[in-house]
């Protein structure tokens, strides 16, 4: 352990040649893995983000009939014999809201707040003839906290083709789904006001629920995706195909499978990246070669042998790779910030869905990326230790004390 | 038997015949120069007899052990304990003071550097140089360093000592002391030194003198 640390010292620590060249080669090598675990992460992000807003609005799981409203008695049971983990009935419709001359059109949703908060985890809470605006929509019409709103429904079932019918609220508070869509489109009131609103009483036309949390238990690392779409097989088997039962990502599941497909080939072609920073550990060790040879070559004639020259190689080697993975983990980071706070990154919501990214990298991801670099550098360094090894000691010496 | 064999050695450099079929057996704890002139293939015999490099044909045997037979890890650990090389040219690190080049073989060894140290020490005190320990290489003459280059050589009491033209860089005055030096310490520790050099006057001093011309012992 001496030697190496002594080795060490001098091979790599004593010129100030070689260390600002080690340092320059770790700093491209980190910055070659940030941009691929970045670009990766944003298309996990989005995909991660989406998916969560998604289901904030909507729950595990959505159920329809195919024919418009139906009673909730005649679905409770089933979904209770499933055990389901959270019910919400509610109803779902198209309306406008109108406030200080404005107006814009909106989903409504009737739902019971306490059972649809359990359902989505958002925190909504409705007294009689309060509604609660999405956050988009609130920031568009101008709406506060307290203020009056109008919201314009069709006349219900019977009289659809009729004058609309118009119903005052007060606007509790506002919403974040982190969905753009969700948050300008979206109008909570409470289920049975809506229901009187469109002459529909006892009757709903959409059920969110969550699956019991042992479903998932049942598959690797309680993979939810795999669990739901296990537990609509069984609730439609149950409900004897009448009613249509949809997973909270399926209206979106083209664009999910788009931005996989994308990630997987965006991080093939980032390899080139990689490739290119190997390209300067390449250099660095061919400088340092030429440079620290005489040493070398001085050790190998008193008595170093392959093993303690490979060992330090190799750690030398793992040292630039570790330094880069966690420097690549610091510039990952901070480029998260910037993507979360500066107006540089702000996105278009009506087009990509979230008017923010954010990265999120998933532990497959860090080690697929790392593991490159690594094979890389492992390469490499098999290279360089065969031409050290080839090298007669006589030669080098020569060569190099002359 | 004699303590190194060396039998029908050859050493091809592409079409450079080196050494050309040398037969010599060395005694231990003896004495030897071997002298001829530039290009003889004085210093790629001395070489070969250090594990440094391979014959193209022919076997050395130190001690009853072929090196020719021996592992890589085994012919470094050959040049670490059994030889002690002082090079024409000192070989001495300019990053390092002295004292850590001379420590730097018992490093590579893993041996304690303690004794080691302490043995260079009383060296250092014999050939006179304990004042440039802490020195850095540049700092001295060439006779001072080589002296150190010699105190690294016996660092790890090497049972050979291979000196390739010791005195080649010093006047003949430094000379004289640097042999005589190198002389004593070998009878001190008991090591068989072999002296490659082109000086006649310095190979004179040596009980046992071999000479070489084209690859080939002459005498």
């Amino acid at each position: 352990m001496k030697f190496i640390s002594v080795f060490f010292r001098i091979l790599f620590l004593e010129e100030k040649a070689s260390k600002k060249f080690a340092v320059t080669v770790t700093l491209g090598l980190a910055f070659s893995i940030a941009v691929i675990l970045s670009t990766i992460g944003i298309m996990d992000g989005f995909g991660h983000v989406m998916r969560e807003g998604l289901r904030k609005s909507t729950g595990d799981i959505v159920l329809y009939w195919g024919k418009g409203f139906f009673s909730y008695n005649k679905v409770l049971p089933v979904l209770k014999e499933l055990k389901v983990n959270a019910i919400s009935p509610h109803i779902q419709t198209e309306g406008f809201i109108v406030h200080h001359e404005t107006s814009k059109g909106i989903l409504l949703k009737g739902v019971r707040p306490q059972e649809f908060s359990k359902v989505t985890g958002l925190a909504l809470s409705l007294e009689p003839e309060e509604a609660v605006l999405g956050m988009g929509l609130a920031k568009t019409l101008k709406v506060k906290k307290g203020d009056d709103i109008v919201i314009a429904l069709a006349g219900g079932n019977r009289t659809v083709s009729g004058m609309p019918s118009l119903q005052r609220f007060k606007v509790r508070g506002v919403i974040d789904h982190g969905i753009y869509e969700k948050n300008m489109r979206l109008v909570y009131v409470n289920l049975d006001e809506l229901q009187s609103g469109i002459h529909s009483e006892g009757k709903i036309n959409v059920v969110s629920l969550n699956i019991p949390e042992e479903r998932l238990k049942v598959f690797r690392k309680g993979n939810r995706q795999l669990a739901i779409d296990d537990f609509i097989f069984d609730m439609e088997e149950r409900l004897q195909f009448e009613y249509i039962v949809k997973p909270f990502w399926r209206d979106f599941q083209d664009l999910f499978e788009a931005v996989e497909d994308q990630k997987k080939y965006i991080g093939i072609i980032l390899q080139l990246i990689v490739v290119i920073s190997i390209f300067n550990v390449l250099a660095f060790v061919s400088f340092f070669n030429e440079k620290r040879a005489r040493e070398i070559f001085l050790f190998k004639a008193m008595g170093m042998n392959q093993k303690q020259l490979n060992r330090i190689w190799f750690l030398f080697m793992m040292g630039i790779w570790a330094l880069s993975c966690l420097l690549s983990i610091g510039l990952v980071f901070v480029f998260n910030l910037g993507l979360k706070y500066l107006p540089l990154f702000e996105l278009p919501g009506e087009v990509y869905g979230l008017s923010r990214l954010q990265i999120h990298i998933d532990l497959l991801d860090y080690g697929l990326v790392f593991g490159v670099a690594l094979a890389w550098i492992i390469l490499l360094s098999l290279i360089v230790l065969y031409r050290l090894r080839v090298r007669p000691i006589l030669y080098g010496l020569r060569k190099e004390f002359t | 038997m004699a303590f190194i064999e060396i039998e029908n050695i050859t050493r091809y450099f592409g079409k450079v015949h080196a050494l050309n079929g040398v037969n010599l057996n060395l005694q231990r704890g003896q004495q030897y120069a071997i002298q001829g002139s530039s290009g003889c293939g004085k210093s790629t015999l001395l070489y070969l007899l250090g594990g440094l490099d391979h014959p193209t044909s022919g076997t050395i045997t130190v001690d009853n052990k072929v090196l020719g037979e021996m592992s890589d890890d085994e012919l470094a650990a050959y040049r670490n304990q059994s030889i002690g090389f002082v090079f024409q040219f000192h070989f001495l690190l300019p990053s390092m003071n002295c004292l850590d080049n001379i420590l730097l073989p018992a490093k590579i060894s893993g041996t304690s550097t303690k004794l080691v140290k302490e043995k260079c020490l009383h060296f250092a005190q014999v050939l006179g140089v304990t004042h440039v320990l802490k020195k850095f290489p540049f700092e001295l003459s060439g006779g001072e360093q080589q002296r150190v280059n010699l105190i690294r050589a016996l660092s790890m009491g090497p049972e050979i000592l291979l000196c390739d033209e010791p005195t080649g860089n010093l006047d003949s005055e430094n000379g004289q002391i640097v042999t005589q030096l190198l002389k004593d310490m070998a009878v001190q520790l008991g090591s068989t030194l072999v002296v490659v050099t082109h000086d006649k006057q310095v190979a004179s001093q040596f009980p046992h003198q071999v000479f070489m011309r084209d690859g080939v012992i002459v005498n």
